[in-house]
């Protein structure tokens, strides 16, 4: 395994201090949500949300109406007027009119889709994929030195990609030029095929020392060039930020020249259009640097999945176009294995058939919510499938990783999407989770129920206090800490015991949790405890033979998850049902 | 009005039904906004270059590559022939040539750098009306919209293709099973509808038949693969399952069985962009005048409605009372939504995000 790469990191207290409201959009696939954000007694606060149906595609082909719908929500809610007919008032005008200043995200839409050429496919083109996985884009060919095809086939695959964007990637800094120049070529050549507007941009960011030789090859061309900073700069180092960062410019101009009425979001937005994932990857970021610890992400939507992470001192993002629950269910179900979905059913009567019929279903109208226990049954089978292809798909770029077995520990674990946050109990939320990612150890787990995190981490630019003053009051969801055995005992033998010893309090709660067995022991959010383990149990991954535990409090106290790692499956059906009503019952609150 | 919903579908005896062609990028529009247009008419094409053959002259002509474009012979624009000279050289003191041939027919689009690059065959991308009447919109290279007065039913799914036919529809009510048995060989080219959903015998038997198409109630998602390789597209009115058709469906088949109808069982690659349906071109025939379809926003008692998810997937049904609290369904979830009268009389809660206006 490679060693950890130098590259930047987040700074949450940088920037410059907002005073006022904000407003904060977000159009994703199906739900378009308007966040208020306001001062309230010395701090900010998260103080309305609107939500109405993304309305990007026919019959309304404008993404205003949704947008108006929300932010009149909002309106109705808190009493101010935000709109002067269709126009944001911006800034406030007095209070309760108008907001001060105005953030937008958007997932909604088509991936932008991108021809990627690079030299060497594990260097370069590996840290130029890395840089596209970070917003909506869906790389539609690669080349590489390597691919074997002459130049004119590459023209050909070039025009038959027919791209929105070409990224060049390759040669370190000051290194040999010949290669980039031969790539150059054949992307110009093709260009000079289309006409003007039908020329896509190039996003340059290889070899530094080539980039002004780039640029006036586009300008003699008629070509428009944006150049970043090399994303390999040297074999050993990877420098994805600033690529990263043209790509949300362009995704943000993308996105106001194709979907209606975008443009006239943008024109309200001091930063454009911030691709949803990439605010998102943003708020995980943040939190790592506010506790100093490791954190993983998972955003679940309709049309992606985006896995953001803070690991071993470095960030990654990474986000799947073809994993989502339900605009993309079809094309992610096709890489699922139905025995793998049917593990996790729990109603009888719901067979393999059920469960393609419903993807079927569910691609058509990926919009609806399950009505009834069957049709939730699949849904939540189907999230865990996603979420562990996901995670699985991302660990991949995670050089601390190794690319099999559990994943790397995380001290906190981020769940939003409305898959995840939508569930009927936030039990049910949280053994989804705990069902795909297998965490080992002691993790605290935290849930996106309002969708406010990737506005939070789209604000922290121009005003981290207030993305960590809202934070500070709760507008994460704590669930609380998992405590997992990694071992395997025996069928009816204890997993972990031990007690609960609440801080400040004389209350103590003894606990012996079976082997496959998950239990919820009381721990109200904001209070913390100390788990002490009695007898002999199996070493926690992370946490050694350690035989006291910190742990904090949440909506479902502290779940000590017995289970053993991987989970075990009954053969009988009727049993593996059982198991997992069991579990379920054990997570909710509703009993 | 509670909120905009998420989806509307059209359903309607006789409608002014606008349907929208949507463009390849760079195509050219063949039509202008007035035009009348019949089934076929060519709407819009794109010339779309496929192959392309780079020659590099210096190389091949072994001279610098600095002087290779003085030994081009053709010039950016020309078209040539396969194995004509494209560069030349003399050479044995000028008695002997060096050429650099066309390795195919095609027309010089770039020659610089010593480099030529030849444009080979063109494929021509056209897109064609889908429904006869006037066109009323144009925006080159994203859709061409055209209206007609029509009956339509919109589907919820299509194996792809488009067929006209006479509408042949079997059975005398909404079932769940159709007898092979009834297809017969006067069917051939027909577009043959059944309440029922599609079964592989029945499938095999339209096949053998030479039905022109076939439109089913519902679909087993595990028949998919044998629907999308039929000879003949496949249109499903109600969605993935075992699933009877709506009576709706089902009397506004049988009000046109026996008339002349389309079957655009396009793919919906995206739900909402575009949808199959069965169009009735009511041009020139008797009948109800048409209403201008129209997209109400927001959810109103007295809709018609058809309701997306299970237990009554594919219902077509009537908003008797809209709740503004949210309710708890079987599923466990919370949601705000309407009490619903369905074609059976029952009445039933269904979420908002789970109705479709039907205009």
């Amino acid at each position: 395994m490679a060693e950890p790469l130098p590259r930047n990191t987040p700074a949450p207290g940088a920037g410059e201090a907002l005073t006022g409201s904000i407003l904060a959009l977000d159009v994703g696939s199906v739900y378009t949500r308007v966040l208020l954000i306001d001062v309230v007694e010395g701090g900010y606060r998260f103080v309305a949300r609107g939500e109405a149906p993304t309305t990007s595609a026919l019959p309304w082909n404008d993404v205003l109406v949704g947008v108006y719908d929300a932010i009149m929500q909002v309106s109705v809610a808190t009493g101010r007027q935000l709109l002067d007919g269709n126009s944001l008032i911006q800034p406030e005008e007095a209070e309760s009119v108008g907001v001060d200043r105005f953030v937008a995200t958007a997932s909604a839409g088509e991936s932008i889709r991108a021809v990627l050429v690079g030299l060497m496919p594990d260097l370069s083109l590996a840290s130029g994929r890395r840089a596209a996985d970070s917003i909506y884009l869906q790389i539609a060919d690669t080349f590489s030195l390597a691919d074997g095809r002459t130049m004119a086939q590459r023209i050909d695959a070039m025009l038959q990609a027919n791209p929105d964007l070409v990224i060049l990637v390759g040669g370190t800094d000051g290194g040999a030029s010949g290669a980039i120049r031969q790539q150059l070529d054949t992307i110009l050549l093709a260009f000079s095929l289309l006409d003007g507007p039908g020329r896509p941009p190039l996003l340059y960011a290889g070899n530094d020392e080539m980039a002004n030789v780039v640029e006036a090859a586009g300008a003699e061309r008629g070509v428009r060039v944006i150049t970043a900073r090399n994303v390999r700069p040297s074999l050993e180092t990877e420098y994805l930020d600033d690529a990263q960062a043209r790509l949300a410019a362009l995704y943000s101009q993308q996105r106001s020249r194709s979907a209606p009425g975008m443009a006239e979001i943008v024109s309200w937005s001091e930063r454009g259009l911030v691709p949803t994932a990439r605010g998102f990857g943003a708020l995980v970021h943040i939190l790592a640097g506010l506790n100093n610890e490791d954190v993983l992400g998972i955003d679940l939507g309709s049309r992606t999945t985006a896995i953001a992470a803070w690991l071993a001192g470095e960030p990654y993002l990474n986000v799947f176009g073809q994993l989502g629950a339900g605009h993309s269910i079809r094309e992610a179900f096709e890489a699922m294995a139905i025995s793998d979905v049917m593990r996790w059913i729990t109603e009888p009567a719901v067979t393999a058939e059920d469960v393609r019929d419903y993807v079927w279903n569910r691609w058509l109208y990926p919009h609806g919510v399950p009505a009834t226990p069957e049709d939730m049954c699949i849904a939540s089978a189907l999230a865990r499938e996603l979420i562990a292809q996901a995670a699985n798909n991302a660990r991949l770029s995670w050089r601390s990783a190794l690319p099999e077995g559990p994943l790397p520990r995380f001290d906190t674990l981020l769940l939003a999407g409305t898959t995840l946050a939508r569930q009927p109990d936030a039990g049910w939320s949280l053994l989804i989770a705990l069902d795909a990612l297998l965490p080992e150890g002691c993790v605290r787990v935290m849930l996106d129920r309002e969708g406010i995190a990737p506005a939070l981490g789209a604000i922290a630019p121009s005003s981290p206090q207030a993305v960590v003053q809202v934070l500070d009051s709760g507008a994460l969801v704590e669930l609380g800490t998992v405590v997992a055995t990694s071992g395997r005992a025996q069928p009816g033998e204890t997993a972990l015991e031990g007690t609960l010893h609440v801080e400040g309090s004389a209350a103590t709660f003894a606990f012996c949790v079976g082997q496959g067995d998950l239990m919820r022991l009381p721990l109200p959010a904001g209070a913390r405890a100390e788990i002490r383990l009695a007898g002999s149990h199996a070493p926690l991954v992370g946490l050694g033979r350690r035989r006291r535990i910190a742990v904090s409090g949440g909506e479902l106290g502290v779940v000590i998850d017995g289970r053993g790692r991987p989970l075990s499956f009954s053969r009988d059906a009727n049993e593996r049902r059982r198991q997992g009503l069991l579990w379920r019952q054990a997570l909710s609150r509703e009993r | 009005m509670i909120r905009t919903l998420h989806a509307y579908g059209r359903f309607a005896q006789a409608a002014h039904l606008r349907q929208i062609h949507p463009l390849p990028e760079r195509s050219t529009p063949r039509v202008i906004v007035g035009d009348v247009v019949e089934v076929g008419t060519l709407l819009a094409s794109v010339e779309q270059p496929r192959e392309h053959h780079v020659l590099d002259v210096s190389v091949l002509l072994d001279v610098q590559r600095s002087e290779a474009e003085g030994y081009v012979i053709k010039r950016r624009g020309d078209l040539v022939e396969q194995g004509e000279s494209v560069a030349e050289r003399r050479v044995f003191l000028g008695l002997g040539r060096r050429r650099v041939l066309a390795p195919a027919a095609g027309r010089v689009v770039h020659v610089r750098g010593g480099q030529v690059l030849i444009e080979g065959r063109q494929m021509v991308d056209e897109v064609r009306a889908t429904v006869p009447g006037r066109v009323v919109a144009v925006e080159p290279g994203i859709f061409i919209t055209v209206q007609t007065a029509a009956g339509v039913a919109q589907l919820v799914w299509g194996s792809g293709g488009r067929v006209t036919g006479l509408l042949a529809l079997l059975g005398e009510a909404p079932s769940l099973t159709a007898d092979p048995v009834e297809l017969r060989a006067d069917h051939r080219g027909a577009i043959v509808a059944i309440s029922a959903p599609l079964s592989a015998v029945f499938l095999r038997r339209a096949a053998n038949v030479g039905v022109g198409g076939v439109v089913a109630a519902s679909l087993p998602a595990a028949l998919l693969e044998e629907a999308e390789e039929a000879s003949f597209p496949i249109g499903v009115t109600q969605g993935f399952g075992s699933l009877t058709m709506s009576r709706t469906v089902f009397e506004l088949l049988r009000t046109y069985n026996g008339w002349e109808v389309m079957l655009d069982a396009c793919l919906p690659a995206d739900w909402r962009r575009n949808r199959p349906k069965i169009i009735i071109p009511l041009e020139g025939q008797q009948h109800v005048p048409p209403v201008e379809y129209s997209v109400e926003r927001g959810l109103a008692e007295g809709q018609r409605v058809r309701v997306l998810q299970a237990p009554h997937l594919g219902a077509i049904g009537v908003v008797q009372t809209i709740h503004r609290e949210p309710r708890r369904l079987a599923s466990g979830l919370w949601a705000t939504g309407a009490e619903i009268e369905l074609e059976s009389g029952e009445r039933t809660f269904v979420p908002v995000a789970n109705l479709e206006h039907l205009g």
